[in-house]
């Protein structure tokens, strides 16, 4: 019998778990710095990269792998804060950056989001629900109903009011998606500002996302989905951790859980979109593109083999997603207009 | 008379079952024009009652919230959270055999 999931030696010998996912991060970190100069000069014959730095982990790999790539006078990072992000994040990014050597350019998207009317077309959609909702409040959205019976994602938006008191409401539909979609303008307006930079640069903009977010579409078309290149998108989170530790981004960076900062209270990414802890999350992902059978996967997880069930169909329906999110626009000359992915079913 | 009464006891529980059978027609018709004309845009595809509407693509978790405001809205239900799950709403029949359920619990 193949044992698909045999990457190492122990692999074979160890029941399926964590260590499935252990690399020689020397080895890698050269391979992702080769790639990057090669691709930035040769593929898009650009003299350096831009990077917005959030203070989060996938962000700071980047900027760090880029900088031995590429030495740091031709890695240009972008802090981009707004009044609801957070300021303990932008000040780790600038300390990175500092420590790095790289430059930076602070660029608050917080007057362009206003005058957008992201924060203003967001409120409003929550009006609707909570009519008291207004400066003072606090809110996020979280994603219910993962492991709950074979229960249907759907999304409830929790709204703190400014003396504490917490209300929890499922959205509906027409609400859920505008709040999504003028929450959004934050991730493409970023994205614009990096592109201005680039242009001006002669420079190619690095996209951060690692493999969990990238296979299973946690990234805005147009925003944070948009890049030139993506050094780490075959990373899985795990291993983006493992590898800062290795390229030593600063602790500070390292001991911080993964959060979107998109929403003004806190709001870990498993709580919004991946319903499971990344270490979890990444098992499973690797199990679903590793052919891991479910009995395998069920205690590697700490899961029964229904919740195994539940998960796998969830991340099944959201790499959909991802490609939908990620394609280019569908032509007419494309022959099947309703295929799903007809690029990536000719791979597989 | 006895014989005569048992056929009219006969024609009215038939007739009954003709108007139970033909509002489940309705709202089986219903349910369908929905998907059909707002979630495939009136594209022509068969639409197999038994099939699995996540199964084939046809409902997504955005999908399944927009049903879900529909079978609020157009059948007077209340969904709850824990309603929200596959085997109520993932084919023709089982969102049908659902609005049955969900509408006689809010007669009680």
């Amino acid at each position: 019998m193949t044992v698909l999931y045999a990457v190492s030696r122990d692999a074979r010998t160890k029941p399926f778990g964590p260590h499935v996912l252990d690399i020689d991060y020397g080895a890698e970190e050269r391979r992702i710095e080769t790639f990057l100069s090669q691709s930035v000069a040769r593929g898009l014959n650009r003299r350096g990269v831009v990077v917005g730095v959030s203070g989060g982990i996938d962000s700071s790999v980047c900027v760090a792998l880029a900088t031995r790539a590429l030495g740091a006078s031709r890695v240009f990072a972008l802090l981009m804060p707004e009044k609801e992000g957070s300021d303990d994040a932008m000040e780790r990014a600038k300390r990175l950056c500092e420590r790095l050597g790289v430059t930076y350019a602070i660029e608050d998207i917080g007057p362009t989001l206003a005058a957008s009317g992201a924060y203003a077309r967001r409120d409003a959609a929550i009006r609707q629900m909570l009519p008291d909702f207004g400066p003072g409040w606090r809110h996020k959205i979280v994603i219910s109903g993962m492991f709950d019976r074979a229960r249907i994602p759907h999304f409830h938006l929790v709204a703190e009011a400014p003396d504490g008191i917490r209300h929890t409401m499922r959205m509906p539909t027409d609400i859920y998606l505008q709040v999504v979609a003028a929450t959004n303008y934050k991730q493409r307006i970023r994205k614009m500002t990096e592109y201005y930079h680039a242009e001006r640069l002669n420079y190619a903009v690095i996209g951060t996302p690692n493999k969990l977010e990238y296979d299973l579409g946690f990234f805005v078309r147009g925003g944070d989905g948009l890049a030139d290149v993506k050094p780490i998108a075959h990373l899985y989170k795990s291993q983006v951790y493992a590898m800062a530790a290795h390229l030593g981004v600063p602790e500070e960076i390292r001991r911080q859980p993964p959060s979107t900062d998109t929403y003004t209270l806190p709001q870990s990414q498993e709580e919004f979109y991946f319903a499971l802890p990344y270490p979890q999350a990444d098992l499973l992902l690797y199990a679903m593109n590793n052919g891991v059978p479910a009995e395998s996967i069920a205690p590697a997880l700490g899961l029964d083999l229904e919740q195994v069930a539940t998960a796998r169909a969830d991340f099944a329906a959201k790499k959909k997603a991802a490609h939908r999110i990620l394609r280019d626009a569908i032509l007419i000359t494309d022959s099947e207009v309703g295929a799903e992915s007809p690029q990536a079913d000719a791979v597989q | 008379m006895d014989a005569f009464s048992d056929t009219t006891d006969e024609l009215v529980a038939t007739r009954e079952s003709d108007e139970k059978t033909a509002a489940e027609d309705d709202v089986r018709n219903k349910v369908r024009v929905y998907i059909l004309d707002s979630i495939l845009l009136g594209t022509s595809e068969k639409l197999d009652d038994g099939a699995s509407l996540l199964d084939a693509g046809i409902l997504d978790s955005t999908g399944t919230m927009e049903l879900v405001a529909y079978l609020e809205d157009a059948f007077g239900l209340t969904v709850f959270d824990q309603d929200i799950v596959a085997d109520n709403l993932d084919s023709i029949d089982r969102i049908c055999a659902f609005i049955q359920r969900a509408g006689k619990t809010a007669q009680q």
